[in-house]
């Protein structure tokens, strides 16, 4: 139980950062380059998804009916 | 009589598809473009009829509901499942390839629902199967506290506000929550249920044998799970299930004793309900978190399926590798190591995608929550992750950028095992292969998961066994069971013969 605690302990509980904005990746240990990568990757989505004029128009041209 | 055995273990999984064309053009043309697929299946990999689509080495393909649906085999390593839903899946973009025209933009994705996610909208699924000793119904109790707190098993997604209004009030609150799971926001009870409709949360729907109707041995039926794309997320969420599962059955009274404390914990007395409150990693504005009372009920199944473990000589080597695997996972969500759950699970890789993306259009996370714009563009990268025919999804962008640390074993293409087209599994679906590739071709074989049925010669062999290592004899169907002559009936009327 000991390690049990010690492993939830760093953890915020519920609701304890419902209000906190400092939603972001610790800056050390080279994150940070990780983030970047991501930002990298997402401005490769941010590209495709400007390409498509009417993204609410294009998940309706995708859109399926229920499965199992 | 023949039981399963403790130390045995088959896990399977089936993916119904989202099926979209990549430039243009609606569902009829996708659907169109599905058939011509299952129709050069044949053309690239040996394949045996089902009656309506084909069963391969790897799995059978079929369509349900208007979704592609990939079957995969019966693995008895969570690990080597991961690595034939990526055979699977390399085959898809293989046939893909070798289709003519327009069908080439087919797109074939592994997420669980159409346009937003609402609760009010449209799912399918990423059904998961155990091998179990006794019926699922037996364990209810057992078994809802580690699904309802099982993370790991979603693929993240964003819920959106509804366009119900009787739904309105309820939704507006999730709007813009980044929730672990998409299936957990249509399971709507505790047990029983369906698959279509009043999804249940410890699926009973598929209570049945796993092995003809030989006792001891049943096939338990998951719904709840998201489709992923991250091999350690998939063998995790089936090994970490697995042994659960184990721990559970094989129980000497640890577990029922450790779960007296969560007895108080069901929200409104309903697993459900707590399912819900957990899904939610992170409000707009908020932390991303993994909610402390999952943690720690995890983390009681994870000792429980030790103390299993270490009482068995037997097992097989993954499941050491699997327990540690859990473990490093649950400390990640524990101390919220972003950089490692982001790199090893799905759901919150795409956290890091999403938020990534939102930074890039100078938006967050509470301009996304009122944006429908924003939202469906979110949806749209949800779509790329999921895609696995494109070779630049950004799943496939991600894994190239070094930001994933997610496979598990080597990449083995179609054909590329050390026997071609034959799987690394000690299961039926090793005999099942080599039955197929020495046969393709013959059109008058119909396959089902534990038998095959010769329309030519009036006959029929089967493979109840899950680790059956040869058919057994062939026998005439004259007074044999109707539905095996139902599935002969309908080849013969697909084929237009009269024997």
């Amino acid at each position: 139980m000991d390690r049990q605690r010690q492993l939830t302990r760093s953890n915020p509980g519920p609701g304890s950062g419902s209000d906190d904005s400092s939603n972001s990746y610790d800056s050390g240990s080279g994150v940070r380059g990780q983030m970047q990568s991501w930002l990298s990757i997402a401005r490769e989505g941010a590209s495709e998804c400007e390409s498509l004029a009417d993204a609410e128009g294009e998940l309706v041209r995708r859109a399926q009916g229920p499965g199992q | 009589m023949t039981t399963a055995r403790a130390d045995q273990f088959v896990v399977s999984t089936e993916i119904e598809c989202q099926n979209y064309m990549n430039l243009g053009g609606g569902q009829e043309e996708a659907l169109r473009a599905v058939s011509k697929f299952l129709a050069r299946l044949p053309k690239d990999i040996p394949c045996l009829s089902d009656g309506h689509g084909w069963f391969t080495p790897y799995g059978r393909f079929y369509i349900d509901c208007g979704h592609l649906e990939l079957a995969a085999i019966e693995c008895d390593d969570p690990y080597v499942l991961a690595l034939i839903l990526e055979r699977l899946q390399l085959l898809c973009r293989q046939v893909i390839g070798n289709l003519a025209g327009r069908n080439q933009n087919l797109r074939l994705a592994n997420n669980n629902h159409s346009g937003l996610l609402r609760r009010s909208g449209v799912t399918w699924g990423s059904h998961e199967n155990y091998l179990v000793e006794k019926p699922p119904s037996e364990f209810t109790g057992f078994v809802l506290p580690f699904l309802a707190t099982r993370f790991y098993g979603g693929a993240g997604g964003v819920q959106a506000e509804s366009g119900d209004p009787s739904r309105a009030g309820r939704d507006h609150q999730a709007a813009g929550n980044f929730i672990a799971s998409v299936r957990a926001e249509f399971i709507h009870h505790e047990t029983g249920g369906s698959t279509t409709d009043s999804r249940a949360l410890h699926s009973t729907c598929r209570n049945e044998h796993h092995m003809g109707s030989t006792r001891g041995r049943y096939r338990y039926h998951l719904i709840l799970g998201d489709g992923k794309r991250s091999h350690f997320n998939i063998a995790l969420q089936f090994g970490a299930t697995a042994l659960a599962l184990k721990a559970i059955q094989n129980d000497d009274g640890f577990l029922a004793e450790r779960l007296r404390q969560f007895d108080h914990m069901p929200k409104n007395n309903s697993w459900v309900e707590s399912l819900h409150e957990l899904n939610v990693l992170a409000r707009p504005g908020g932390l991303l978190r993994v909610d402390e009372r999952a943690l720690l009920i995890q983390r009681t199944y994870l000792e429980a399926a030790r103390r299993f473990a270490a009482k068995r000589k037997a097992l097989p080597s993954w499941a050491d590798r699997c327990l540690e695997d859990w473990d490093r996972t649950l400390i990640a969500a524990a101390e919220m190591d972003r950089a490692w759950l982001a790199s090893h699970l799905d759901a919150f890789a795409k956290y890091e995608l999403f938020t990534s993306y939102l930074e890039s259009k100078r938006a967050d996370w509470v301009a996304a929550r009122d944006d429908k714009a924003l939202l469906s563009k979110l949806t749209l990268l949800d779509h790329s992750w999921h895609d696995f025919i494109a070779p630049d999804s950004h799943f496939d962008l991600a894994a190239e950028a070094g930001l994933l640390d997610h496979r598990v074993g080597d990449c083995i293409a179609p054909g590329e095992e050390p026997e071609p087209y034959i799987p690394e599994v000690t299961t039926r679906a090793r005999t099942r292969a080599r039955f197929i590739v020495e046969n393709q071709g013959n059109n008058a074989l119909v396959m089902d998961w534990s038998g095959v049925y010769d329309g030519a010669e009036g006959r029929s062999s089967s493979l109840d066994d899950p680790f059956g290592e040869e058919y057994g004899p062939w026998q005439d169907l004259e007074g044999d069971l109707p539905p095996r002559l139902e599935i002969l009936g309908r080849l013969r009327r697909l084929r237009g013969q009269r024997r």
